[in-house]
């Protein structure tokens, strides 16, 4: 491998950094929760590194030991930072959902490790949650509410229209307990259990024959591969129609 | 402060370590929505997948059908599962296989990992009585954990792995020997006299009064043979007098 075949994957990567650089100052994009832990994570891994290198520093001045407590923390957050930026985009609470646990990490060493500056750095952790407990409560009630307050009839539709054509066979091979589909509604639940749930994005790109036993396709798809599949219909729903795939070979 | 005193003080903070994140997420359910953890469904993509191979594992182990992306599976062909790897519904199916799995077991694991993971850091840190309330505080408080608790998402095992580090962490990058002593409450030449006999046996037995000769001129003796010991015996030593303050930025 040679260096020029590395320099379209440098500058992949190069944009990427880019990208994640600019969307780190638009806030606006990110919903409040999100803005709230990324200032919160910047400004945790600035004063971290920080003391970490003050209370280096002293304890080499003083040749007493260095408890590792604040620079694991600091450290482990800062790699996961940089491979964040260069290999991850800031879409899709990305930093919320991964960044979090090295955040919980590194706090809860602040509270266990010796000295008064790691322990005030867990407090103004715990004071800006207190104080943003508000934009919290917003952000768990819109994002939650659909999953505990829901219709149940979707999913008895859809357990009515795989029953008795959907079902596990033990024994048998895995494409032929498997549903390939091109929804995906949270009522795919209903679904029973073996069956495995392959999903299609891109109908033209996916090579044929399908191998997949049970297909759930919506007529937009069906008409985007590239040749015209064997199927049985099997049942018609709101959001496609559920066949069996005649060229899986299947029983 | 009273012997009775720290034990409630103890079990306070840790209570609120381990059921802190579960009593909100459950209070916050049944407040905000009027109803029980038991309506939850999976909605989003990832969650649906999550689950149903979680489902799949408790019930055919690695025998049901393809998780795939487009039919592209895995070039093992050891697991059927899809982009995020076998360990979550593994580790979920598990105990799906032994208990059973409905809709809503994934936030009861999700609450249970974190629980599990907060016993451990209080277990393994042995940090004072004030800053193990304030570890409870920290992890009541932190927004992400009760956000994504209730959720079918693997975020909750990722926080509850990060708890459950914690606790070893700290304990192989224990403080200074004087911290150690200030941490369980008392002062170096204090907890001397006090485990003095226990000490000299510990010296005798482990060495440590070997390693205490390797220490730098200008250590106060006192604290001599007591880095080990302190670590090693971290539970004889009684509750503190000191002030919580005191105690908390020690």
């Amino acid at each position: 491998v040679s260096v020029s075949d590395l320099a379209p994957a440098a500058r992949l990567v190069w944009a990427n950094v880019r990208f994640n650089v600019q969307r780190t100052f638009m806030p606006a994009e990110y919903a409040p929760l999100e803005v709230l832990h990324r200032v919160q994570y910047w400004s945790w891994l600035g004063v971290a590194g920080l003391a970490g290198a003050v209370i280096a520093w002293r304890a080499r001045r003083s040749q007493a030991g260095l408890t590792l407590h604040l620079p694991i923390a600091v450290v482990a957050m800062s790699i996961v930072v940089v491979l964040m930026f260069f290999f991850y985009t800031l879409t899709n609470w990305a930093e919320h959902r991964i960044l979090s646990a090295f955040l919980l990490f590194g706090a809860l060493l602040c509270c266990a490790a010796p000295g008064r500056t790691p322990v005030l750095l867990a407090v103004a952790l715990i004071a800006s949650n207190l104080a943003s407990a508000g934009v919290f409560l917003n952000g768990f009630e819109s994002s939650r509410r659909d999953q505990f307050i829901w219709d149940r009839r979707g999913i008895y539709e859809l357990q009515d229209a795989l029953e008795g054509h959907v079902v596990y066979r033990p024994g048998e091979p895995r494409w032929c307990n498997t549903l390939l589909t091109a929804q995906y509604p949270p009522h795919l639940v209903a679904v029973p259990a073996g069956i495995g749930i392959s999903v299609v994005r891109e109908p033209d790109l996916v090579a044929l024959p399908l191998r997949s036993h049970y297909l759930l396709l919506d007529a937009p798809s069906l008409a985007e591969f590239k040749a015209p599949l064997h199927t049985r219909p099997l049942a018609t729903l709101p959001y496609g129609t559920l066949y069996e795939n005649l060229d899986s070979q299947c029983k | 402060m009273s012997r009775v005193a720290h034990l409630f003080g103890r079990s306070a903070a840790t209570l609120i370590c381990v059921a802190g994140v579960p009593a909100l997420v459950v209070t916050l359910v049944r407040w905000l929505f009027d109803v029980r953890i038991s309506a939850f469904r999976p909605l989003l993509n990832d969650e649906v997948t999550f689950w149903h191979q979680v489902l799949t594992f408790s019930r055919a182990g690695f025998h049901g059908g393809y998780y795939t992306l487009g039919e592209v599976t895995n070039p093992s062909g050891f697991t059927p599962f899809g982009l995020h790897g076998p360990g979550f519904p593994v580790l979920y199916g598990t105990i799906g296989a032994l208990a059973g799995w409905q809709r809503h077991d994934i936030v009861v694991l999700n609450l249970i990992a974190i629980s599990t993971a907060a016993a451990v850091w209080v277990l393994l840190s042995r940090i004072s009585t004030p800053r193990l309330l304030l570890s409870g505080l920290l992890l009541v408080t932190f927004w992400p954990l009760p956000y994504w608790a209730p959720t079918g998402m693997q975020e909750s095992l990722h926080h509850a792995g990060a708890i459950l580090m914690g606790g070893p962490v700290c304990l192989r990058a224990p403080a200074r020997a004087e911290d150690v002593d200030r941490r369980h409450g008392m002062d170096c030449p204090e907890r001397a006299r006090v485990h003095q006999t226990f000490v000299a046996d510990a010296d005798a037995t482990l060495g440590v009064g070997d390693l205490a000769r390797e220490e730098p001129p200008g250590h106060d003796r006192d604290c001599r043979g007591l880095r080990v010991v302190v670590v090693a015996d971290c539970r004889r030593v009684q509750p503190n007098d000191r002030t919580d303050k005191e105690l908390l930025f020690s």
